[in-house]
């Protein structure tokens, strides 16, 4: 299987230069893919929303009506909000301590793969490698937990190899790729002078790349604070476990207590990697005030590890105990070979379908949305009147509690108003990544250069003109790389609503487990590793075809 | 001056605490040809950007084409369609083809219906190649922007001037990549162009060129006009006034 991709989490972070290196290539016709990738929504929907059973649940209205009002008037009491501050510092851990994992892999893993490391030898080692590191990001965190619980039980190993172990996957590629776009001279002529690798390395390639890799370094950790909470839902504890635990119980005024504990920690944590890229991005960015950002982060994430730590206390032991060995080789021994066989209702292609239908729908949905409001709430040009500013704050508020309520929140909330299949798996899907796109595409707005679009007005260009030559086509390459790279996330995400009943492999996925049937486990989880893959190489296409 | 196309009154621009610009009065009649000299810094990019609108005085009077700035609305739009621009960093769309970022030119002419459609399917392809010609990269007419090199990028923002046909040029440094001999095709294709009651106003470092290619020579220092006169009356010790710290 041969990936060849730029994560678009790179494009995010710094756009230009990774685009403009791979501009020569030649572009299949973008009009085509627009109308392919239309299609191809337009068929899910038909088929999601057409069919034999009703689709909309008119009794639930209510329900959903009360969930909401609950908003102004959550959970206050002195014994819940201690309990609520317990279940943010766990979340908080696990997000820690899975992002440190996954930093310790990606710095490895990133460095031996990188170009200057390995010089220009492409052997049978390094291809393995490759494979190797892109096996674990193929599945979302969530299966990792749910085998990893068999084997280890309810340790807090679980959540944070859970996190650490595929994230690290994702950061050792996404590293070696921010070091590869260093120019190589310096360390060529360092290497000539009798340097050794390491020493070449650490003077001549991080110093430049330094920037990026510490933008996409916290760029994890906001994504593992998304994660620990959606793990917290199987049974790690913390903010999304309360959260379910409330939700089963209908304390609607607890939820949004708990919600808003969630939204404060998801914000924190963008405030903190925004403010750190702003400081960081000026000309200057060794000394003055990014270097004391830089410093006062770095000392605040040590205290972070070892504060979660002491709290979580993970014993090394754990990982090699005699218990876990045995566990570990039975569970090996039951789940190889893998079978393909799906469960009693549900065949593994019927499911399949599903997931990728649910896939299609939810990306639709959610890069539609964010695409508008990041043209409403994002700032191109000079308008910033009050009422601009206030439709901006607005927009952040709730992009920010799209993307703070775990998926299977918003499924178990979906299905109150949405009969169950794979729609509300997939509406779920699409708020949650709504959320993220939003923010994502809002920054690419915000960040965008003025002056094409502003020279078009000069020459008397009506506004929607200027937006056509020079507003759309400048973003047009990133949102594209944006939704493609979303997309292959719903498409492993799909398995987190699943698990509460909302259709597709995920669901297939939890019966499974609950079976203990792993020779089937292992089959499902293969299918769908392919299916991602599968959505990535489509999504490697969009992107070049858009960019 | 019932001639005049371009006019400043006593206009003043602040950025903030520091004033961009001073006291400027300045007149320039159609068909002339106008060398805007002075170090970096002395305010040339903001008096250009007061012509086309992007950058409003602080005080005094902006006059563009007979019309008092700032006039919005379609009113303003049909003035602005009349001034062609090339500014410093180009401000070309990267990811469109050259057709696309030359046609960007008409765009005040067009209907944005028919603007949509030109970018599914370029219009006026014929016009296009003949500025593109003029300016000597007709071979790169269907090229992606962002692939093109400095000189090139130069060369597609003035074949966007020249389809959008304006009465009144202003460039901003549109030969600070080029090498001499394309410098000076460039400075002829403009001088050129004001031949039809045009007016130029240019933006520029290169003394030479500033007198060879034009009638007249405004030196602007620390945001006011130092000198204001044909290149016979400017002389060596002018330039040096300007150019001292």
């Amino acid at each position: 299987m041969s990936i060849a991709r730029t994560p678009a989490e790179v494009d995010y972070l710094d756009g230009g230069a990774f685009v403009a290196a791979r501009a020569a290539r030649a572009r299949p016709a973008r009009a085509l893919w627009a109308v392919a990738l239309a299609g191809a929504f337009g068929a899910a929907m038909f088929l999601a929303v057409t069919g034999p059973d009703a689709v909309i649940n008119v009794g639930g209205w209510p329900q959903l009506g009360r969930f909401f009002a609950a908003a102004v008037s959550p959970e206050l009491s002195g014994a819940f909000l201690g309990l609520v501050w317990d279940a943010t510092l766990t979340t908080l851990a696990y997000a820690t301590l899975g992002t440190a994992m996954s930093l310790a892999i990606g710095a490895v893993g990133g460095v031996l793969s990188s170009g200057a490391w390995r010089g220009t030898r492409r052997g049978t080692g390094w291809t393995i490698a490759r494979a190797a590191l892109s096996l674990p990001r193929g599945a979302h965190e969530v299966v990792w937990g749910l085998i990893l619980v068999n084997i280890l039980g309810a340790d807090p190993w679980v959540a944070v190899l859970a996190i650490g172990v595929p994230y690290g996957a994702v950061t050792a590629r996404v590293f070696a790729e921010l070091l590869d776009e260093v120019p190589r001279a310096p360390h060529t002529a360092l290497r000539a002078a009798g340097a050794t690798r390491l020493t070449a390395l650490m003077y001549a390639v991080i110093p430049p790349a330094r920037r990026d890799l510490l933008s996409y370094s916290f760029y994890r950790f906001e994504c593992s604070i998304r994660s620990a909470a959606i793990l917290g839902i199987i049974g790690a504890g913390g903010l999304g476990y309360e959260l379910a635990l409330s939700f089963r119980t209908l304390r609607y005024d607890e939820m949004w207590t708990l919600i808003y504990a969630l939204m404060a920690l998801s914000g924190a944590a963008d405030l903190w990697s925004g403010s750190l890229r702003r400081t960081g991005a000026g000309p200057r960015a060794r000394g003055g005030v990014a270097g004391r950002a830089l410093g006062a982060s770095a000392v605040a994430a040590v205290v972070l590890v070892v504060a979660s730590a002491v709290l979580l206390c993970p014993a090394p032991a754990a990982l090699w105990s005699e218990r876990t060995r045995a566990l570990a080789g039975e569970l090996a021994a039951d789940a190889w070979p893998p079978r393909f066989g799906g469960t009693a209702e549900t065949g593994l292609l019927e499911a399949s379908f599903d997931t990728v239908v649910m896939s299609l729908i939810a990306i639709g949905l959610a890069t539609s949305a964010a695409v508008a409001v990041a043209f409403v709430a994002g700032s191109p040009g000079r308008r910033e009147d009050g009422v601009h500013r206030g439709v901006r704050a607005a927009g952040k508020i709730v992009l920010l509690l799209c993307r703070a309520v775990p998926p299977p929140v918003w499924a178990l909330l979906v299905l109150f108003v949405l009969f169950p299949g794979p729609l509300p798996g997939a509406v779920a899907l699409a708020i949650y990544n709504f959320g993220i796109l939003g923010r994502l595409m809002t920054e690419v707005v915000d960040n965008l250069d003025d002056g094409p679009a502003d020279l078009l007005t000069a020459s008397g260009a009506p506004p929607m003109s200027r937006f056509l030559y020079g507003t759309l086509p400048a973003v047009a390459g990133r949102f594209a790389a944006l939704g493609a790279y979303r997309w292959e996330m719903a498409m492993r995400e799909t398995v987190v609503v699943g698990a509460v009943g909302a259709g597709g492999l995920g669901r297939v996925l939890t019966e499974q487990l609950r079976a203990f049937d792993f020779a089937a486990v292992t089959g499902t989880v293969l299918v769908l590793v392919a299916l991602t893959f599968m959505v990535d190489v489509v999504g490697a296409r969009v992107r070049g075809a858009f960019r | 001056m019932s001639d005049e196309v371009l006019g400043l009154h006593d206009v003043g621009v602040r950025f903030g605490s520091h004033w961009a610009l001073r006291h400027v009065t300045l007149s320039i009649a159609v068909g002339e040809r106008v060398a805007l000299v002075g170090p970096s810094g002395a305010g040339k990019t903001t008096l250009l950007s007061l012509f086309n609108g992007t950058v409003a005085p602080t005080e005094g009077r902006v006059s563009v084409l007979g019309e008092a700035l700032p006039s919005s609305g379609r009113r303003g739009r049909g003035r602005r369609t009349r001034i062609g621009t090339i500014r410093q960093g180009f401000d070309l769309i990267g990811s469109l083809q050259v057709v696309h970022n030359v046609n960007a030119g008409r765009l005040g002419r067009w209907s944005v219906a028919r603007a949509a459609t030109s970018l599914l399917r370029p219009r006026d392809i014929d016009d296009v190649r003949a500025a593109l010609a003029r300016t000597g990269i007709e071979h790169k007419l269907y090229a992606r922007t962002d692939e093109l090199s400095g000189g090139e990028l130069q060369r597609v923002a003035l074949a966007r001037v020249l389809v959008q046909d304006p009465e009144v040029v202003l460039a901003d440094e549109p030969i600070s990549n080029l090498d001499p001999a394309r410098a000076r095709e460039i400075m002829d294709l403009l001088h050129t162009l004001a031949l039809r009651r045009r007016a130029l106003l240019v933006a520029l470092h290169d003394i030479d060129f500033a007198r060879s290619h034009f009638d007249r020579l405004v030196g602007l220092r620390q945001g006011q006009i130092v000198f204001d006169g044909a290149p016979n009356v400017v002389d060596a010790t002018d330039f040096d006034a300007l150019y001292r710290t």
